[in-house]
């Protein structure tokens, strides 16, 4: 694994594969060993449900119960025997919700509220919170860790999922065990950065009188995820943030007449990175090449200038585990277009 | 500071013990990859091969003694036995569902599950799962369950020259394939 890639999938004996330079195998690579996607993981809730019967039931008896499908979590909460809990609405919070979901129409309630807007008025002030900060607390695991009797009601909203590079997310929580809001309660908001091990606190804050809180996360620069955490064990469900890195096309003349060059910057994305150069033909984009980003996070292509009328270009910065996908604008190729020695503007 | 190995173990422990943030750690961490290597395998039944893995991985879990790759290699085993399984039910239910294929087709997917699925890794596995069964099966073994070659050649009964050998001959294949590149390209 290079020390430039840690998205690359952990093979203990990497040196017998083939061509581990090809970018198509190290994309191939990445998208089969990626994290896993909101369907793959949507049985958490029947798994959970499946290992507390399994542990707290006579073995014979959990593998008979089990025999049948566990594709829904449906399924798994009823046999589990869990239908009588759902139906009092004492599973934990994040099973409640989902049980609700898939039983409501045999009368599961949901206690799982939606929380208010974020940054509305009452918000209580909270300890800023940056990704870069140093952290304060490790949690080694804040997956969602329901406990018996009541389990406070937490929710984690942002007001966008998707910011650019170095922005700011906001994100809004909201306690309400049992439905009642509930305000003075110090809650933590902690954060796994992709290609990071492990969840830190990104910051902390105490609940208002509704109940809320809310956190401008700022500069940043790596996807990441959320969850808030109070004192007890229970944790919000995931709010993924995700970070796309702003990449521009210039066009310089080249060395030759009848050359030019055209240089995509990403600043923010990572040396190492892979960026796509695209030329527009009959309307449809087509793929012409790609480059790897340079330390200086840039990366040029040569082409031909058409000897007459123009050609369209763009670059593309394909998602990574560490930022979304980006595309830049177009830049126009000509003759006319290309002056030696001068920019030509996009 | 203690090591990625020293993590499992101690994961383990506490998954053993009835920890279920425990469980969901290692739930989390390797169903994703359960269920595309059931893909790969063919199996249309994955999320249910895959529940059924994990019953037994849990329900067995007291009798495992390894660290993480052992446990990786464990729970596949037990994923392509339960795959075999359901394909030999399958077969014995042909006429049943013979029968179902008159039955009204599932509801077509929503939109937002298309998205979410997150379409390379979807299009990653159907060219795997293209390549021939055996280099289908070494590649996601060896990629997407991250096992090594020794381990990947003792699942599948064959010598770890053999599973060099499909491995070497299923990457080139993809290596080759056009498709490949428009996985890049996806999520533009």
């Amino acid at each position: 694994m290079s020390a430039d890639r840690p998205d690359r999938p952990d093979l203990p004996d990497r040196p017998d594969l083939i061509e581990p330079a090809d970018p198509g195998l190290d994309g191939l690579f990445r998208a089969l060993t990626a994290d896993g996607t909101a369907s793959e993981l949507a049985g958490r809730a029947a798994a959970l449900e499946m290992f507390r019967a399994s542990r707290g039931a006579p073995r014979r008896r959990a593998r008979r119960g089990f025999a049948v499908s566990l594709s829904s979590a449906a399924a798994a909460v009823v046999l589990a025997g869990g239908i009588g809990a759902a139906y009092a609405a004492a599973l934990p919070a994040p099973v409640q919700h989902i049980a609700s979901r898939l039983l409501g129409s045999i009368g599961v309630p949901d206690t799982h509220r939606p929380p208010p807007s974020p940054g509305g008025p009452g918000s209580a002030t909270p300890v800023p919170a940056t990704p870069s900060a140093p952290a304060t607390a490790v949690c080694p695991c804040p997956a969602v860790r329901p406990t018996a009797g009541t389990v406070p009601d937490l929710d984690l909203v942002a007001a966008q999922t998707r910011i650019p590079a170095g922005g700011q997310a906001v994100l809004s929580g909201w306690l309400a065990p049992g439905g009642r809001p509930e305000a003075g309660v110090r809650v933590r908001l902690v954060e796994h950065t992709a290609g990071r091990p492990g969840w830190r606190v990104a910051g902390t804050a105490v609940t208002d009188g509704r109940g809320d809180v809310s956190w401008p996360v700022r500069d940043v620069t790596s996807n990441a995820s959320f969850r808030l955490m109070v004192a007890g064990g229970a944790v919000s469900s995931p709010v993924f943030i995700t970070v796309v890195p702003p990449v521009t096309l210039g066009l310089t003349a080249g060395q030759q007449p009848g050359v030019a060059t055209l240089t995509a910057r990403a600043p923010s994305a990572q040396a190492g990175d892979v960026v796509v150069l695209q030329e527009r033909a009959r309307g449809v984009w087509y793929r012409l090449g790609e480059r790897v980003l340079n330390q200086e996070h840039q990366a040029s292509f040569t082409v031909l200038v058409p000897a007459s009328g123009d050609v369209a270009y763009r670059v593309i910065l394909p998602r990574t585990a560490a930022h979304g996908s980006s595309v830049s604008g177009p830049v126009r190729v000509g003759a006319a277009r290309v002056t030696k020695g001068r920019r030509a503007p996009p | 500071m203690g090591t990625e190995a020293d993590d499992f173990d101690e994961v383990l422990s506490r998954a053993r013990s009835g920890d279920e943030t425990a469980f969901l750690r290692l739930w989390d961490s390797l169903h994703p990859r359960l269920l595309r290597y059931l893909r790969v395998l063919g199996c249309p039944e994955a999320d249910d091969v895959a529940s059924e893995t994990w019953l037994q991985a849990v329900r067995d879990l007291h009798r495992f003694d390894g660290g993480a790759d052992e446990f990786r290699g464990w729970l596949f085993t037990i994923g392509r036995h339960r795959a075999v399984d359901a394909s030999r039910a399958r077969i014995r239910s042909r006429s049943r569902l013979l029968a179902a294929a008159t039955a009204p087709a599932a509801a077509p997917r929503q939109v937002e599950d298309e998205v979410l699925d997150g379409l390379s890794t979807r299009q990653a596995v159907a060219l795997v799962a293209g390549l021939s069964p055996d280099q289908a099966e070494v590649v996601a073994l060896r990629v997407i369950a991250g096992l090594d070659t020794a381990e990947v050649a003792r699942i599948l009964g064959k010598s770890a020259g053999s599973v060099r050998v499909a491995l070497h001959r299923g990457l080139r294949a993809l290596s080759a394939d056009p498709r490949l590149r428009a996985l890049e390209e996806v999520d533009q």
